[in-house]
């Protein structure tokens, strides 16, 4: 028994400390609002920034030759899809801007390192990212990891621009912390939006038991309330996640049902509702990108679901892009991949906007300039993913594509 | 109504299942945890060869094949040499052949769902109500197959042989029954229903992946426990009850979130109430 209480005051110690070191942290999140009007005025001068000292070189980034752009994503394990793709996707853009010259001559590299999707990895990996000379980064490829990445990136004063985790979190945790992709919430919104618009009998089936899920339901459930608009609601957990007759058999009569969900679930949903005879148009979100490989020909239901990059698009861009990405990996690229690949050239373009001239430049001067720019009213980007803006808080605003799936 | 006929048909699904468990334990005195997996490999067997461009009758008669097979080799190679040992470690060797059964089959699937369709069977119109034709077929096959179970137990041979087994093995060994080849035929039928139960388990739910046994075999489980383990009335009893209140409580909005917690809930008060099941034979303890 004695041994056991030693034990358990050493636990307890343990997590005393723990509780400090996350307090720690914390405590950073909010100097972030309170940064913003500083650095719209900064940015309000046109052109090339004269007002920072880009001479002044970094501990770790003297010995650069390139511009080194550091991440971290999941590289093995069930998440590694998601890494993986980044990592093509951004490794694209970076060729594509050395082949044309760099920035005044100055090639960029990557250096990627694997987080498993773990936030400790991610912060691990920061570490060594920082030590091999990154001076700017993409930040990390899902929402926990991107949010320790963050966080870490705080202290240094790295510009983190992460191309896929959509969770607020991620860039609540930096002033620096800035996104590609849309925030859970602005979905929410927008599919509230687009479907109180054009239907009159709504249903919603969503995953109460998953954060992605939850985060854009409560933002429609709010946009709906606003509105005035009334809807049916269905819901599942992780653990009755397979069979989905009860949810088609309640909104068969609908017009449109949301599914904020995973592609895996929605297409047994899709399937339920054919086998229920329910004809009601089926509407997503990002999450719904894979679903076609999870249908088939008996599911007659209409799908369409919000995305800011169409794979099928016609615009040039786009279509280099996938051209690209087809030849060099004989895959197609998912908006992972189009996430990062945008993601490298808003931090190469904001570099230029900037006038940053010097190959060692130290990380967190790099880092001002850049949130500077960034959030300024006058920059803005157009890759494959849409014509995007940011404000200081980090969110990025674009114009989303509503696709249909055939 | 159309949700009683889905609990109904959900219901015979569970029953298919609990019907393996509680023959496995009625004769081999076993909990076969790997019982629910031996539904996933069906379910992939099916996919398989309808991958390969088979016929879904050929695929079905694969899948019962293969499972049946499956549960004789598990029974020779993993639970025969611990006939004897202690339950605990049958048990715990139950568990290792469901993790095994699931690993191989991420290894050889990978962990992603894969899309399996058998077929849209499509709606009809009873009154105004709309039924799903599979729902109706699962009810129907799954009640003829139940019937023709218990014309076996207790008109064959074979049948009469396993009730004696399940009184007491030893009686039954000096009454000349080999018992061993008793408990292999008891494995094969309770994996050749399973198989059935895929079949009908991917028409409701079109998609296989390597878990997708786990959560109906602990329902099942759970729906042979309420019925009384060992009662092959009380399996199908249980399933077609716990089917129901599954549909039932999912259907109600306040209290659909908590389905689950109302189905083992149920099992515990029909514990408490009756701590044999539905239909257990008491037993009296001889001092």
């Amino acid at each position: 028994m004695k041994k056991f209480s030693k034990v358990l005051a050493l636990v307890l110690c343990f997590a005393v400390v723990a509780c400090f070191a996350s307090c720690g942290d914390n405590s950073k999140d909010p100097t972030n609002p309170a940064t913003p009007t500083e650095n719209g005025t900064a940015a309000g001068t046109e052109g090339t920034n004269t007002s920072f000292d880009f001479s002044k070189e970094g501990e770790y980034s003297k010995k650069n030759d390139t511009y080194v752009i550091g991440l971290t994503g999941p590289l093995t394990g069930s998440a590694s899809q998601y890494g993986i793709s980044v990592q093509r996707g951004a490794q694209i853009a970076v060729d594509e801007i050395n082949a044309a010259g760099g920035l005044n001559g100055v090639k960029f590299s990557l250096n990627m390192k694997d987080d498993k999707a773990t936030a400790a990895d991610a912060s691990t990996g920061y570490d060594a990212l920082y030590e091999e000379g990154m001076q700017v980064s993409l930040c990390s490829v899902t929402s926990g990891s991107a949010e320790s990445f963050a966080s870490r990136a705080d202290e240094d004063g790295v510009f983190s621009l992460t191309p896929s985790g959509s969770s607020d979190k991620v860039i609540n945790a930096s002033k620096y912390a800035f996104r590609v992709c849309f925030g859970d919430p602005d979905q929410g919104t927008l599919a509230a939006e687009e479907l109180a618009k054009n239907y009159n009998n709504i249903g919603v089936i969503y995953d109460n038991s998953d954060a992605y899920s939850q985060g854009i339901y409560e933002a429609f459930k709010a946009e709906m309330a606003k509105l005035g608009k009334s809807y049916k609601e269905q819901t599942f957990d992780a653990e009755n996640k397979r069979d989905f007759s009860t949810q088609a058999e309640a909104l068969k009569d609908c017009d449109v049902i949301f599914l904020p969900i995973y592609y895996t679930e929605a297409g047994l949903i899709a399937k339920a509702c054919a086998a229920k005879g329910c004809t009601a148009l089926l509407f997503g979100c990002d999450g719904l990108d894979g679903v076609k490989e999870q249908i088939d020909s008996t599911v007659t239901a209409k799908i369409k679901y919000i995305t800011p990059f169409d794979v099928n698009s016609t615009d040039t861009k786009v279509k280099t892009f996938v051209d690209e990405f087809k030849a060099k990996y004989s895959d197609t690229p998912d908006q992972f991949a189009a996430d990062a690949y945008d993601g490298v050239y808003i931090i190469f373009n904001a570099m230029k906007t900037a006038g940053v001239n010097n190959v060692k430049v130290d990380p967190a001067v790099l880092g001002d300039a850049l949130i500077s720019v960034v959030a300024s009213k006058d920059f803005s980007f157009t890759g494959v993913t849409g014509t995007m803006t940011w404000d200081a808080s980090g969110a990025c605003s674009k114009e989303p594509v509503i696709v249909e799936l055939n | 109504m159309s949700i009683l006929i889905d609990g109904l048909s959900l219901g015979a699904i569970f029953a298919l299942i609990a019907l393996g468990y509680t023959m496995v334990y009625g004769i081999a005195k076993m909990l076969n945890f790997a019982h629910g997996d031996i539904i996933m490999v069906g379910a992939y067997a099916i996919f398989t060869t309808l991958s390969l461009n088979g016929h879904i009758a050929l695929a079905i008669v694969i899948s019962v094949v293969i499972c049946t097979v499956m549960g004789i080799v598990m029974e020779k190679l993993a639970y025969k040499p611990l006939r004897g040992a202690s339950p605990l470690a049958v048990l715990i060797t139950a568990i290792g052949v469901s993790y095994l059964l699931q690993s191989v089959a991420q290894i050889i699937y990978g962990s992603k769902a894969q899309s399996v369709s058998i077929g849209n069977f499509g709606t009809i119109d009873i009154g105004s109500v709309k039924i799903s034709i599979s729902s109706i077929i699962t009810l129907v096959v799954g009640a003829v197959i139940m019937t023709v179970l218990t014309l076996f137990v207790s008109k064959t041979n074979t049948g009469r042989a396993m009730q004696a087994v399940s009184e007491d093995r030893g009686a039954a060994q000096l009454m000349g029954i080999n018992v061993n080849k008793i408990i292999t035929v008891t494995f094969a039928i309770g994996s050749a229903l399973a198989a059935c139960a895929s079949i009908f388990y991917l028409m409701q739910i079109p998609s296989a992946e390597p878990t997708l046994g786990a959560m109906p075999g602990i329902k099942a489980f759970t729906a042979s426990v309420i019925g009384g383990i060992g009662s092959i009335p009380g399996a199908m009893i249980g399933g077609i009850l716990l089917g129901v209140v599954e549909k039932v409580c999912q259907s109600i909005p306040a209290i659909s979130s908590y389905t689950t917690a109302v189905e083992f809930a149920l099992l515990i008060i029909i514990l408490l109430v009756r701590p044999i099941g539905l239909l257990g034979k008491k037993r009296r303890e001889k001092v």
